[in-house]
């Protein structure tokens, strides 16, 4: 067995070797040299970090305890690793583009750079961290002293390693402040003791498989009581442990520092996705073996949590079990130093920062040296986080209580998975939603999970614990509204998680976002579109660039700041001197500061400059979010149908229309040609026979040559009519309205239809009254006088027949009633008198082509009056309405 | 990155595969499935549940390793 002595001089040498080589690896990543330092290999095996003592030392007492159990605290993360391209992309991706610090500066960042979001983050992470760090403390202690011969106090040895902890975080975490926040020292020692931890476990597991027992088939051969390996795991206890172990690698403080804040390229998450759940697979390969060989080989009361240790010990492999215990040390020291580094920086960016900012409102600009500050509170942090954490330990030390704490710790931050993927992928999470969720699942967690592991003696009484408060049972902390489950763990994850989840959709349902939050929201979850990158997309502020420039310089140091301005100035186009304060100038400097200070209090720092920005509408617009994206464009497709529609319909009225018309061409047409036919007939045949004809008799001759006048005479007429329903119809024809006499102009049709009168006996009843003037043209009136006149006496054959002539005259219009006493004109075929070629009754008579009436009420309505059809009977009665003349001449 | 309409098939295959994995691998790793094996059989004196959950971490895991691979060198077949 190695002596007290032994291990404290190897100890030493070891934490020396880990100085130095964290101390070459930021000179060469100070020069430029990145190298390996740089590889994903790096990464992967700094994400060891994942593995603690709870898991190096903790895995084989659960496996001695529960079996299979153990795997999942293993496959858990293998699942998020396996997930990459979901999940730890998007967060690399974003991290880097909007300068992320921390698991808490993200949820601030992206709820609106809220800092009351990251103050409670802040302080749930320091609470659910310090049991964890304590309980690594206790561990190391514990191992201490198992090596010591001389009698030593483990609280004294706790002190020592918290003490050199501390030291070497604030040498290597706080060396300097950068815009990005990588620690290439931290990282590459605790990649080196990754592969120390891996080395000294799997050397434990190799020695007692192939070296104690006689390979794998012979430890199983060992396995003390066959019902470890039975189904019973597989339950629901199985499940919120993959679960738990699955989100711890997202929302731990020093999980998300390595895999997210240290990440320095995305492709090596690639790497990643594979190696690092193969580190855990050997990791876990040879803990069943051990916990095995401890059960069987070392006397029954032995600590199944330090069989790793004891294991080597008992078989009288001193070396072995130093290899071992250092393993152990490089497991505790590596979750400490990044737990510390993580959650100080969260405590400095979003409670230390934001407090000496207001403090300091009105003083910044004469303030001194901001990165002083920063780094003074980094430091302070991190003593503070180690002190918590000591401080635990000496108050609840050797407590059995510390054993289940590693999941008790993942739950806790496990509060914080909605609110991540809230952000990541639903744009409508807001500020209120994502601080109710986290506040009451961590609410529950402490309730239900956190206090009663106490068993009683911390705030709940054990009375309180089994019969809830005030004898409530429905409160009981460990079976809440009378809900039964065999471990408080499942019981508290189930509660916290639907209380949390439940919050963070109902109050981000019912809560508004604000405009920077709607930014925010929409930089995270499209930033793989590329659209949320655009100019454009900043909040414009007004800010001096020396202002801006004093400010960067503060924070990020001369040379940073003066290299940042320069570039920017050089993108502008300026060859010298700062750049403009562009838009785009306070963004890049805004996502600077943040990497260094965190989003909240960059926001704060350059608003305190710049004034706060001002959302203009179009950018609102801009930023409003998909849903109103989408309603917006189903509503245009909306309009778009619905003018389509009507569109149509139109359409299909104008094409009814137009068919209507050729069809009423077509029939005028055959009509038109039916027209001509007859009285081309006649003429044709008599031409023919006078040409024939040569015996024809002068008079016959003489005759038909008339026949052939009178018949070329009707074609003339006809034509004529024809000629004029088109020009009246095309409103093309010459109509002039003049004061004309109506009773010289009745007269004068009555003059012409006498004839035609006397030849049917018709009588005519019209008494001339009063003349009246009428505006008019007095050839076309008497055309239609004579052409109603002559109609009433072909179609009014009453008997005898009669014609009724009456003028009257209303206030401004003057109406000429012709009426028949014949048969009338049917309903049905009152409208259709007006058509063109419409002969009612087929009758044919010579000289009509059935244009008469059409062609009349065309004069009349280009004379501003009409031709109507009276209904009432007996006979047809046409009134013929036009304008008095007064009214002209008034109207002019 | 390329919008979806501009991404080769085999790409686009590889894609959904990253994205199929993880929930392949739960489905593996939570009950019923990963119980399937807790009978009291022993390969090579090896139990049939520790070799089934073992197997298949390592099947993921070399999966795994060869769609990193395709998503990060997008033009290789």
């Amino acid at each position: 067995m190695p002596s007290w002595n032994t291990i404290v001089i190897t100890c030493l040498l070891y934490v020396t070797l880990l100085f130095c080589i964290a101390f070459w690896a930021e000179q060469r990543a100070k020069r430029g040299q990145f190298g390996w330092i740089r590889s994903p290999w790096v990464y992967t095996l700094s994400l060891s970090v994942y593995c603690t003592t709870w898991t190096y030392y903790g895995a084989v007492g659960s496996a001695a305890r529960s079996g299979m159990e153990f795997v999942t605290i293993y496959l858990g993360p293998t699942l998020t690793f396996l997930g990459w391209w979901l999940i730890l992309r998007k967060l690399v991706r974003i991290s880097r583009e909007q300068r992320i610090t921390s698991v808490a500066d993200l949820l601030s960042s992206r709820y609106g750079k809220s800092t009351s979001i990251g103050v409670v983050v802040t302080l749930i992470a320091v609470l659910a961290s310090t049991p964890y760090i304590a309980l690594q403390l206790q561990s190391l202690s514990l191992s201490f002293t198992l090596f010591s011969d001389v009698g030593t106090r483990p609280a004294q040895t706790a002190f020592w390693i918290a003490s050199g902890l501390a030291a070497f975080t604030i040498l290597f975490g706080t060396r300097h402040v950068d815009a990005n926040e990588q620690h290439y020292g931290v990282v590459t020692a605790i990649a080196v003791e990754a592969v120390v931890k891996l080395v000294a476990l799997t050397s434990v597991g190799l020695f007692v498989v192939f070296g104690i027992a006689d390979g794998p088939a012979d430890i199983f051969a060992r396995l003390p009581d066959p019902e470890l390996l039975s189904a019973d795991v597989f339950g629901p206890r199985w499940v919120t442990l993959l679960f738990l172990s699955a989100t711890a690698v997202i929302c731990l403080p020093r999980m998300f520092q390595v895999a997210v804040v240290e990440n320095v390229d995305e492709r090596h998450l690639a790497t990643a996705s594979w190696a690092f759940p193969f580190y855990v697979f050997l990791m876990s390969l040879f803990v069943m073996p051990i916990a095995i060989m401890g059960m069987t080989g070392l006397p029954a009361d032995a600590n199944p949590d330090i069989y790793v240790l004891t294991v080597p010990l008992g078989a009288g492999n001193g070396g072995l079990a130093l290899l071992a215990f250092l393993g152990g040390f490089s497991a505790a020291t590596s979750m400490v130093i990044v737990a510390a580094i993580a959650l100080s920086t969260m405590v400095s960016n979003h409670i230390i920062m934001p407090l000496w900012l207001r403090s300091t409102r009105h003083t910044t600009a004469a303030s001194g040296d901001v990165r002083g500050m920063l780094l003074l509170s980094r430091r302070a942090s991190i003593i503070g986080v180690l002190a918590l954490g000591y401080i635990y330990f000496r108050v609840t030390g050797g407590s059995t209580s510390l054993a289940s704490i590693g999941l008790i710790s993942f739950l806790g931050a496990a509060q914080l998975f909605p609110s991540i993927i809230g952000a990541l992928y639903w744009r409508g999470a807001t500020r209120t939603g994502a601080i109710t969720a986290v506040i009451l699942g961590f609410g529950v967690w402490a309730y239900a999970l956190f206090i009663p592991s106490f068993d009683g003696t911390f705030l709940l009484s054990p009375e309180v614990i089994a019969n809830g408060p005030w004898g409530v049972e429905l409160l009981r902390p460990q079976g809440l509204f009378g809900s039964e489950f065999e471990d408080p763990l499942v019981h508290a994850t189930l509660w916290s998680m639907a209380v949390n989840v439940s919050a963070l959709v109902v109050v981000s349902l019912l809560s508004r976002p604000g405009a920077l939050e709607q930014l925010q929201a929409k930089l995270f979850v499209d930033v793989f579109t590329g659209t949320a990158d655009r100019p454009g997309m900043a909040l414009r502020r007004t800010a001096k660039s020396e202002d801006l420039f004093e400010l960067a310089q503060r924070i990020l140091g001369r040379e940073t700041a003066w290299r940042m301005f320069t570039q920017t100035a050089r993108a502008q186009g300026k060859a010298s001197g700062l750049p403009d304060p562009s838009s785009d100038l306070t963004q890049r400097l805004e996502r600077a500061l943040a990497g260094a200070i965190g989003a909240a209090s960059a926001h704060a720092m350059v608003s305190q400059i710049g004034g706060h920005g001002t959302v203009s509408v179009s950018e609102l617009m801009r930023m409003a979010d998909e849903t109103a994206q989408i309603i917006e464009y189903s509503n245009r497709i909306e309009e778009k149908s619905r003018e389509l529609e009507e569109t149509a319909s139109q359409l299909r009225h104008a094409n009814a229309q137009l068919h209507e018309i050729a069809e009423q061409k077509d029939a005028f047409l055959s009509q038109v040609s039916h027209e001509l036919r007859t009285p081309m007939t006649s003429v044709r045949s008599f031409a023919e026979i006078l040409r024939d004809g040569d015996d024809l008799e002068p008079d016959q001759a003489r005759r038909f040559v008339s026949i052939i006048h009178e018949e070329s005479q009707r074609l003339t007429r006809l034509l004529d009519e024809i000629l004029d329903v088109s020009v009246l119809e095309n409103g093309q024809a010459q109509i002039v309205q003049v004061p004309v006499s109506l009773n010289a102009t009745i007269e004068q049709a009555l003059a012409a239809t006498e004839p035609l009168m006397r030849r049917a006996g018709v009588q005519l009843i019209h008494a001339p009254g009063q003349d009246i003037t009428v505006s008019a043209d007095r050839d076309r009136l008497a055309q239609v006088l004579i052409n109603v006149l002559s109609n009433a006496v072909k179609y009014g054959q009453g008997s005898p027949p009669a014609i009724i002539v009456q003028v009257k005259k209303t206030e401004h219009r003057v109406t000429i009633t012709i009426a028949d006493n014949g048969p009338g004109i049917a309903p049905e075929d009152q409208e259709k008198v007006f058509e063109k070629f419409t002969r009612l009754g087929h009758q044919t008579l010579a000289g009509s082509a059935g244009l008469g009436l059409p062609i009349s009420r065309e004069i009349m309505r280009n004379l501003d009056g009409d031709l109507t059809l009276s209904p009432k009977g007996p006979g047809a009665s046409f009134q013929i309405s036009l304008n008095a003349h007064e009214d002209v001449a008034a109207a002019q | 990155m390329s919008q979806p309409e501009d991404i080769p098939r085999a790409r686009k295959r590889r894609y959904d595969g990253a994205v199929i994995l993880p929930i392949f691998a739960a489905m593996l790793i939570l009950p019923p499935f990963v119980g399937l094996f807790a009978v009291p059989v022993t390969v090579f004196g090896i139990p049939l549940i520790v070799l089934w959950l073992f197997g298949q971490w390592l099947a993921l895991i070399a999966i795994a390793r060869r769609l990193a691979h395709l998503l990060s060198h997008p033009d290789d077949e």
